[in-house]
Order: C-alpha cells, then sequence, then structure tokens
C-alpha cells in the first residue's frame, strides 16, 4: 500500500477504542482527518485521488458507446454502523433465497403464475425467457451465485431495495478500488476504526468458483480451468471484468476463445484446446449460445447450452437468471416473497406498479409526477422520446413495456470531491454469493451517487459519481465467513494454456511499442538537427536522411522521402512538430494501438507492467503554452525525449516484472519482427536511390543515432565513417542488442520455446553478410528479401498460434413450405 | 387407425468445406398427440462426433448433435413407422368464450399460448378480421373451423410472397403465404379473442385414399395449428388440430410432429456451420401408408 498523501496528525485524534465506535464517531473522526478543506488540502486530495484512478486507469464505459471516463470517487466513505449493516445483511441474505425460489418456480411448475401472484405476461413475453433454460440442472444445485442489490434509503430512513441484479453483477472491481483511494487518502483510519474488509469476500468467491470446477472435472484433472465470459459487445464490462480476472485468477474469456467439443467446453489456447470446467458468464442469457439461444448473438459460443445440459461445464450464475432481475417483477416481488417465506421480508421493494395492468396504468397517466418510468423487461433503459404528456411516447400503446417506481427523494450521502464538500441522493450497491454452505454479503459494496434523483431511480449504472462503503464491527472479524476448507491452490506455470486472443494481443503491444521506440527515435534525431542544441547535428546530410526516415515510416508526408525534398515542400522542421500531434502519423496511431492491446490484454498483465504501458502510450501531450521558466521556449525534443524513456521503462518491466502464462515469447517475437522491419525501411533509406554512390557521414551519423549505436561505434571507430562498419555494428553484430543480427538470433530461440501443439514454425531466413557489388542496389534487394521473409513468417505464426476468430453462420432455415 | 412411414431426408452441400457444425433436429415423432411411434431413427453423414437427444419444453423430441471433421456435405436422414389415431375432439359445443381462462399442461398454465410469442403478434385489424367467426355464445368448434375456412378462401397460396422470416402482420397485409405463414395467421387471430393457440409442425399424407380427392401438397413439412378446449370439470385441455391450407379439421391424414408457441419452438432443423461458402439445400419428404 502506497504511504498516505496526507499529513495523518494523528496526535489530533481521540483515541479508537478496541470495539467499533459509532458511525458517527468514525465520521467525525475521517471530517477532522479531511479538515474543511480552508488550508487548499482538498485539492490536493483531489490530485492525489486522481492520480490512483488514472494509474490504475479506473474508468467507466458509456453505456452508448461514448468515450471512457475515468471514475470521479469520493474522498470520504460512507460509513455504515454494526446494527443497521447487521439488518441489511439479513434482509439481502434472505432476498438472495426468496429470489431462487422465485426462479426456480419460474423455470419449473409456475406455481405463482398459475396462483395469479406474478403476472404469466411478464414470463411469457419476457425476451430472455428461453424455454431451453427449463430443466437445464444448474451448477451446484442452485441457479443464484453471485447476486447484487441496489438499496435506497427513504427519508425516514428505512432501507428498500431499488432493484436486484441476478445475471451478473458488474461494480466489484470499482468497490475494491474504491477501497484503495480511501486508504490512500485516510491512511490507516480504515483498519483503527475496525472497517470490515473487502478481500474475505473475494476470497471466499474463488474457492467457490474452484469447488463447482472441481465438482465438473474428472478427479484425474486437478488443475481445472475456470473462465470468466465476458461479452464483445458490451465494453462497459470491460474494467470490472479484467479487474476480476486478474484479481481472481480467472481466464478472461470471450465466446470466440472457447470451443465446445464432444459436449465438452475447451478454451482456445496457443496449445490447443484446454478443458474448460467453470464459467462465470457474464453474457446476457439469450447470448450465451447462438445454436440454441438468440441465433444473432456474437457474445456466446456455440453449443453452451450442450455443455451445461450434460453437465460438463459449471455456468453461474445459471442461463435463466436474468429473469429474477426484470424491473417488471418489482411490484410483485413482496408478495412472492410473503407466499415463499410465509411473512413478510425483512428488506421491502421500492413502491412500484407494472403498466401493463389497466388500473395501475391509469393512475400513472392521471400523476405522471408522481413516478418514475423504466423499461419493465431492460435493465438498461433505451432512449424513447418523451411526448408532451411527460410520458413515453409509445407509453399509450405499450404501456406493458414500462415499470413505474413511485417517486421519492432518496437518502443523501455527504462526499468530498472537486474540493468541496457535497450531498448527494445515493444508491448503494451490495453483493452476496452463496456457496453450498450459506449466503455471505461483501461488508461494504459499492455507493453510487448522483445530483439527479430521477436519474438515479432509473439507472443508478449511469452514476458516474462513486463513494466507499465502510461497514464497522471489523474488530469482530474473527474469520472469514463462509469458508470451508481451502482445496489447494492450482499451481500450473506452463506455456500451453495460454489463450490464443492473448498471444496475439501481446504480439501486437510487441510489436506497436517496438514502432513507436524506433519512430520517436528517428523524430527526436531529426527535430534536434533543427532545434541547435548541437551545433554537431547542423550536417546538412544527417538531417536530409532523418528527414527521409521519418517521411519512409509514415511520419510524415511521403513527399518528403524523395531525394531532395527542398523544393515547394513546408519547412520538415514545422511539419516534424505538427506531426507529433497527429493523430494518423505513425507516432501516435503505434501508441494508440499498443494501448488498445494492452488493454485487452490487461488481464494478463502485473498491475505494474500495465500502468508503465499505459503511461507510455498515452498521447503525446500538446506542448505548454508560453516560455518555460527560464525563457526558453519549449523544446519538442524534450517531449520526446520524456518519451522514449517512458518506452524504455516498457521494455524493462516487461523484462523483469512481467509475465503470466508463456505469453513472453509472442510479445517478444511480436518486438524482434518489428526491429527487424524497421531497420529494414532505414537502411534501405541510409543507402539512398542512386547507385553506385557510398553513403556519405552524415547518413552514417543518422543510421548510428536513430539505431542507438553512435557510442558504440565512437569506441570502436573514433569519428571515421565508414558505411562497412556501421553495416557490421548495426546488421551483422549478435553482441549488439540492437543488431538485426541480435533480433535474428533472439527469433530463433523465442520459436524454439512456442508450444508444439500449433505445429513447427521456421524463423523468417535473414542474409546478414556484409553485401558486395554495389551497395545501394544489394541493400535495396537484401532489406527487401528481410520484409518478405517476415511477412511470410508473421502469416505462418499467426495461422498457427493466434488465429482464433472464425466466422459462422446459420445454417439456412428449412422452411415449412408444403401448402 | 393408419400406420405410416415417414422418411425426411435433408441435404446441405456446401462450395467450401465446413470445419464443424452443430444442429439441432426436432424430426422425430412423439409418443402422443394421437401418435404411437412403432420405431424411428436418425441418420447423418458424415457420422456424427457428437450426439445425444433430449426433450423440450415442449415435449418434442430433440437430436442435438455436431459433426467435427471437414465436411462438403451433410445430410439427416429421419425414418419413423408410426401409428396414427388421431383423437376426436371435446368440448367443441361450448361457447367459445369458455375457453379464455384455466387450462392447464402438465403441470404449467397454457396462458402463454395466450400470450404473442417471438414470431406471433396481432393487431387490431387481425382482431376485427377474426372477430367476424366469434359471434357471441357461438361454439368453439363452429368458430374456430369458421375462420380456418375464411383464411383459406381469402389469403392465397403463394411461396413468392413471403420467406422463413416475413413477420405475420406482412403476411396478413398482403394476404398471401405459405402455410407456415397461414398457422402463424389463425394462432395470432385465435389468441386476439383470448384463445389458447399452438403452432403444430409435421407431415400431411402422400397419396389420397380412393374416392376422395387428393390433397393439395404432399412430400413436404406442413404446419398448422391447433386451438386449447378446457374442459370445463377440471383444467384438461383438449387441443382441436385445424389446418387453414386446407381449410379443415385434422384427422388421420395429419402427421403431427412438434408442437410449441410458433415456429421458432419447432423448427425441424437448428445449425451453425463454421465455413462453408454458399449452400444449396435440398428435401425430400415420403409419407406413405403401409399395412
Amino acid at each position: 500500500m502506497t504511504p498516505p498523501a496526507i499529513d495523518q496528525r494523528p496526535a489530533a485524534e481521540p483515541p479508537v477504542d478496541s470495539d467499533a465506535p459509532a458511525a458517527a464517531d468514525v465520521r467525525r473522526i475521517i471530517d477532522r482527518h479531511l479538515g474543511d478543506g480552508t488550508d487548499g488540502r482538498w485539492t490536493s486530495i483531489d490530485r492525489d485521488i486522481a492520480a490512483v484512478i488514472a494509474d490504475h486507469d479506473i474508468t467507466h464505459q458509456d453505456f452508448e458507446g461514448g468515450p471512457d471516463r475515468l471514475a470521479r470517487v469520493s474522498a470520504s466513505p460512507m460509513v455504515i454502523g454494526q446494527e443497521s449493516w447487521a439488518s441489511i445483511e439479513s434482509g439481502l441474505v434472505e432476498r438472495v433465497g426468496v429470489l431462487e425460489e422465485l426462479l426456480a418456480d419460474l423455470l419449473g411448475d409456475q406455481r405463482l403464475v398459475r396462483d395469479g401472484v406474478i403476472p404469466g405476461e411478464l414470463l411469457w413475453r419476457h425476451p430472455n425467457f428461453h424455454r431451453a433454460f427449463v430443466g437445464l440442472s444448474p451448477a451446484g444445485g442452485y441457479r443464484l451465485h453471485i447476486t447484487a442489490a441496489n438499496l435506497v434509503r427513504d427519508a425516514s430512513g428505512g432501507w428498500a431495495v431499488l432493484d436486484d441484479r441476478t445475471r451478473a453483477p458488474s461494480g466489484l472491481g470499482y468497490a475494491l478500488e474504491n477501497r484503495l483511494v480511501t486508504n490512500q487518502v485516510l491512511g490507516e483510519l480504515s483498519r483503527r476504526c475496525g472497517v470490515r474488509r473487502l478481500a474475505g469476500f473475494f476470497d471466499t468467491l474463488r474457492r467457490h468458483l474452484q469447488t463447482l470446477a472441481a465438482g465438473v472435472v474428472d478427479a484425474a484433472d486437478t488443475e481445472p480451468t475456470i473462465g470468466l465470459l465476458t461479452p464483445r459487445s458490451e465494453r462497459y464490462r470491460e474494467f470490472d471484468d479484467h479487474f476480476l480476472a486478474r484479481y481472481l485468477g480467472l481466464e478472461l474469456v470471450t465466446g470466440d476463445d472457447l470451443a465446445v467439443r464432444n459436449g465438452e467446453t475447451f478454451l482456445r489456447t496457443v496449445g490447443g484446446l484446454r478443458r474448460v470446467a467453470a464459467l462465470w458468464r457474464h453474457v446476457g442469457d439469450s447470448h450465451c449460445d447462438p445454436l440454441t439461444l438468440d441465433p444473432a448473438s456474437i457474445d456466446g459460443l456455440t453449443g453452451l447450452v450442450r455443455s451445461i445440459r450434460r453437465g460438463s461445464v459449471g455456468v453461474v450464475n445459471a442461463l435463466g437468471s436474468t429473469l429474477v432481475q426484470t424491473p417488471g417483477l418489482l411490484p410483485y416481488l413482496d408478495a412472492a416473497a410473503a407466499v415463499i417465506l410465509g411473512g413478510e421480508p425483512q428488506l421491502p421493494t421500492v413502491r412500484s406498479v407494472w403498466c401493463g395492468d389497466d388500473s395501475s396504468k391509469r393512475r400513472v397517466i392521471e400523476r405522471p409526477d408522481d413516478w418514475v418510468l423504466r423499461p419493465a423487461f431492460a435493465t438498461t433503459p433505451r432512449r424513447q422520446p418523451i411526448g408532451t404528456d411527460g410520458l413515453p411516447d409509445d407509453f399509450a400503446s405499450h404501456p406493458d413495456r414500462y415499470v413505474a417506481v413511485r417517486r421519492f427523494e432518496p437518502a443523501r450521502s455527504d462526499i468530498v470531491l472537486d474540493a468541496g464538500r457535497h450531498s448527494l441522493g445515493f444508491v448503494l450497491k451490495c453483493f452476496a454469493l452463496r456457496t453450498d454452505r450459506a449466503t455471505g454479503v461483501l461488508p461494504g459494496g459499492l455507493a453510487r451517487l448522483d445530483e439527479d434523483t430521477d436519474r438515479l431511480l432509473r439507472h443508478p449504472q449511469a452514476a458516474r459519481t462513486t463513494q466507499d462503503v465502510w461497514v464497522l464491527g471489523g474488530f469482530d472479524d474473527a474469520v472469514t465467513l463462509l469458508s470451508g476448507p481451502a482445496p489447494p491452490p492450482p499451481v500450473r506455470r506452463i506455456n500451453d494454456e495460454l489463450p490464443s486472443r492473448v498471444a496475439e494481443q501481446l504480439f501486437w503491444l510487441g510489436r506497436y511499442v517496438e514502432r513507436a521506440e524506433g519512430t520517436a527515435r528517428v523524430v527526436r534525431a531529426a527535430i534536434e538537427c533543427f532545434e541547435g542544441v548541437d551545433d554537431a547535428a547542423l550536417v546538412p546530410e544527417r538531417a536530409a536522411t532523418l528527414i527521409r526516415m521519418a517521411a519512409a515510416i509514415g511520419q510524415i508526408e511521403p513527399a518528403f522521402g524523395i531525394a531532395d525534398w527542398s523544393g515547394d515542400l513546408p519547412d520538415p522542421f514545422a511539419a516534424l512538430v505538427d506531426s507529433l500531434s497527429d493523430r494518423d502519423a505513425t507516432l501516435a496511431f503505434s501508441l494508440s494501438a499498443a494501448s488498445a492491446a494492452a488493454r485487452r490484454s490487461r488481464d494478463r498483465l502485473s498491475g505494474d507492467a500495465y500502468r508503465i504501458i499505459r503511461r507510455a502510450t498515452r498521447r503525446l501531450a500538446e506542448p505548454p503554452a508560453g516560455a518555460t521558466p527560464t525563457g526558453f521556449p519549449h523544446r519538442a525534443s524534450d517531449r520526446l525525449n520524456r518519451r522514449i524513456d517512458a518506452l524504455l521503462a516498457v521494455a524493462g518491466v516487461l523484462h523483469e516484472n512481467y509475465v503470466r502464462g508463456g505469453a513472453w515469447p509472442y510479445l517478444q517475437i511480436g518486438r524482434r519482427v518489428e526491429r527487424v522491419l524497421l531497420s529494414a525501411e532505414l537502411l534501405s533509406v541510409w543507402v539512398g536511390e542512386t547507385p553506385n554512390v557510398t553513403p556519405n557521414a552524415g547518413g552514417c551519423r543518422a543510421v548510428l543515432e536513430v539505431t542507438d549505436a553512435t557510442m558504440t561505434y565512437r569506441t570502436r571507430n573514433g569519428s571515421t565513417y565508414r558505411p562497412a562498419a556501421v553495416w557490421d555494428l548495426v546488421v551483422a553484430d549478435a553482441d549488439n542488442p540492437r543488431s538485426v543480427a541480435f533480433a535474428d538470433a533472439e527469433l530463433r530461440r523465442l520459436i524454439g520455446s512456442l508450444p508444439r501443439a500449433g505445429g513447427v514454425v521456421e524463423p523468417p531466413p535473414l542474409d546478414l553478410g556484409e553485401p558486395t557489388g554495389d551497395w545501394v542496389t544489394a541493400i535495396h534487394r537484401r532489406t527487401a528479401r528481410w520484409s518478405d521473409a517476415v511477412a511470410a513468417f508473421v502469416d505462418e505464426i499467426t495461422r498457427r498460434h493466434l488465429t482464433h476468430t472464425r466466422s459462422r453462420r446459420l445454417h439456412a432455415d428449412t422452411r415449412t413450405s408444403s401448402p | 387407425m393408419t400406420r405410416y412411414r415417414i422418411r425426411h431426408r435433408t441435404e446441405y452441400r456446401y462450395d467450401e468445406p465446413v470445419s464443424i457444425c452443430h444442429n439441432e433436429v426436432r424430426m422425430r415423432p412423439r409418443d402422443d398427440l394421437g401418435m404411437r411411434v412403432e420405431r424411428s431413427e436418425l441418420v447423418v453423414e458424415p457420422a456424427p462426433d457428437y450426439h445425444a437427444t433430449h426433450i423440450d419444453y415442449f415435449g418434442n423430441h430433440v437430436d442435438d448433435f455436431a459433426v467435427q471433421g471437414a465436411h462438403d456435405r451433410l445430410t439427416v436422414t429421419v425414418d419413423s413407422v408410426v401409428d396414427r389415431r388421431s383423437v376426436p375432439a371435446t368440448g367443441v359445443d361450448t361457447p367459445w368464450e369458455t375457453h379464455r381462462r384455466g387450462g392447464r399442461d402438465g403441470r404449467r398454465t397454457i396462458g402463454e399460448y395466450r400470450s404473442s410469442s417471438p414470431r406471433v403478434q396481432w393487431n387490431d385489424a387481425m382482431r376485427d378480421y377474426a372477430a367476424t367467426s366469434f359471434a357471441g355464445g357461438r361454439p368453439i368448434g363452429d368458430a374456430v373451423i369458421d375462420l380456418t375456412r375464411r383464411i383459406n378462401a381469402d389469403f392465397r397460396y403463394d411461396p413468392t410472397a413471403t420467406d422463413v422470416t416475413t413477420p405475420i402482420l406482412e403476411a396478413f397485409a398482403s394476404r398471401a403465404g405459405v402455410c407456415q405463414d397461414f398457422a402463424h395467421l389463425q394462432i395470432g387471430m385465435l389468441r386476439s379473442m383470448g384463445l389458447a393457440a399452438r403452432y403444430v409442425s409435421g407431415y400431411l399424407r402422400t397419396l389420397p385414399p380412393p374416392g376422395r380427392p387428393r390433397l393439395v401438397g404432399a412430400d413436404a413439412s406442413h404446419a398448422w395449428c391447433a386451438v386449447a378446449a378446457i374442459d370445463p370439470t377440471g383444467d384438461d385441455v383438449h387441443w382441436i388440430d385445424v389446418d387453414p391450407t386446407n381449410a379443415a379439421f385434422c384427422g388421420d391424414d395429419h402427421l403431427p410432429i412438434a408442437v410449441g408457441r410458433d415456429y421458432d419452438d419447432v423448427a425441424p432443423l437448428r445449425g451453425v456451420v463454421v465455413g462453408g461458402g454458399r449452400n444449396r439445400l435440398k428435401v425430400g419428404v415420403d409419407v406413405e401408408p403401409i399395412d
């Protein structure tokens, strides 16, 4: 844990008893700790929090596909006392039991429908009620394993459930990250106040999934693979799912990473198919299997229902679980609970009505301001135009599509954010886990806040402002809830398990990082020619070569690549500087592609590695306006210096601190391949286009500089620039880690370490001997052959190890066309 | 009672090899719906690497199989011998309104057959069209067969008017379609009157008995619909099968295979293939009475 960023002034605080102090006391302690903001401390707290959020890349993805936004987290947590929490907890445990029974009934005899407790229309017309769900035996004997409920408090202080999340609740990752943020700001306060820890819940979750997996596979397989099935098409889950996969040690997979063979589920890895025993699926029920369920889905796995039917994979939550989070059911849940429990539930549901019922519809039309409308079947609101009566414009024709929640003012919570103290309405998302032993609730949760009460009630997920939740009573936490005896931890670190998708992303990460670094070196060297940092840099041939290189690798206009660029072209210096802000230029493009590849393989990267890569691959910041403090203009080369340092740090961290499961060779192969291609391009520019004209000293210096070989060259050869000596160092010398020979040797070594299951791939043949005859012609020919050989090699390795996405389609329907 | 041999062969030929295919087939007869299955077998070529069977939510027999090696042709042949003994409909004389409530199929209510389903919706025009046949107090059998005959008379049989994905509101507007559309249309109309109706897929016997006119169409899959008559003394359901394509109550000539809310629940073959390029589909059905 990083040390607290602010002065703790421990002497100013009253001692904290070993008994859990009352919530009010804890709030006072926190307030005192944070001060009143007059000393500018809140500004610095905001800065610290923003740094944590940026470093951990805690982003929210817009439901409607907008750009990612960084999270906003309050410096101060919400505090809930031990007794209040105990009643919330027991209400939630009871509710999970009710929902389980309700679901079993809806997917079974439908007695609650027959007896009129639940309107049948809500079930029968539900887009997620696939009849194929009925009769599937759920893993572990029950359907709801990991669930959540959004709780609200009304003015009288009573808690009620706004809605349930029974498919695959998102937000666990945010909850953990929020705790990290408050610990950063408040130091050890949470421990000293006896705040209950969150880790136990996750330990139990990990063990629970392992237990399920162990119940599915043969005893012979002691290390079953557990996947977290994440949707390809819904980006809003991305942060959470990558976080959970990494934190829990699960394989993060999309449907394309999996395959069903012989009725069993497998992961496609670089070493072949690997059996998957359990899946925590975050994909919508209908989208899990295009064969049996929605044929249009791209998120699922063909044959998954078959595998479930055979009991060869444990899927949680069970298919069909989405049914009981249907907002349309909310008005009937308390009645269903009364039937199931034989009495009132401890935790009521917010007041609501389903508008498919005539009298309810009339009530809503009469007083629309009393209600907040939500879609009855979908859990995320569609954008429906609002008519003049203040109701959605399809309300009159299809009232059954809506459920109306009685409008109320939710209780507020105090937060410290944006250097100020605010009080906003909140929804508290609580998470529950049912194991074969008991149901436990995460002591805490995710508080979401919004000044727009309606939006909060309609769609709490959309609120970007969140707050940690402290539950007191942690001094009594002798043992972790729920834990049974721990199954033996999986110890498996063989190379073959790497999913092909991850290998592919890492290969491209390696290539783009390398390309970004190489490009940055060329541009920096070129810019320095003009900045006058180094008088010796002002050799026209050197500048000319570097500019042609920048053009050849796509950083500036190709026209700069012609032998004499001085004609009508704009000032090359300006073009180079401007290119740093050009999103389509090679540098920015490579950075953004590397960043995307890192994001998609985040579950395989250590936290440090991910942070360093994200820093190094951010967009280049625009230079600050005006002059530096010392009066000199900002130099463009400084921006590149810092960036090259950051990219070098990537190489370092990847080398030292990486790596899970055999991913390393693919990333390194990507880098080496790109190094060869880049060298081919640069050498070809170096020798120019005119036959029999030997490269001059300026050109030699340029090529040495962009390959970071200047110092070595001088040590060996002094200041005489001979093309043969340059060739030797930059190409043939296998001891120079930036030479083509070094890359060649590395490629051979790396290929040898790849799993054999994909078939043996031959390294690209690279002729590295000194060119003979006319250098210009020989080098052009030589570098072209390298490029071809590397391209063929890339195709081959892609085909054998990396490709995982295959097009699939539906069998043409056999229409019933007899008259 | 009549014995039949039913042979149904489906063949896909692909321009490019298929590397794997997964299929669900609903073509084998059930031991109810007025049928007794003497024998029934399903043969897939190339031989499937995985094949299992189960009974679905609606009681239909499902063959679930995968061919995991490369192939450029897939044939599925079902060969069955059944005894057909259609059950005389009961409850057809009671007023149609009495059948708008209740009804139980196994332990579940039949309410879902009164609700819209993925391929069956209705609008006011469809309801108005249906209402003509449903005068107050009319016996359900009369009302339903009247609607069946009107659909047959008013709608043109035209395989080019619709395809397998045409929504029924469109088929209603164009007054044309094939048996699948007519079945969906009548189901929608029956449901719009508050009655429970379901889709039935199956076959029609090929050869006419002596002295009777040959029924239109044969040698292909067929589809019709059934309406639920609720036993007033209990909650039991008698399904009355009617065929809007042939304007008749169904009898021993109709061989039901699968039932559901609409076509989606009973599609004879659903499959997902990887690779294959373009494909050509050939279907052959042979229904033959045997002694």
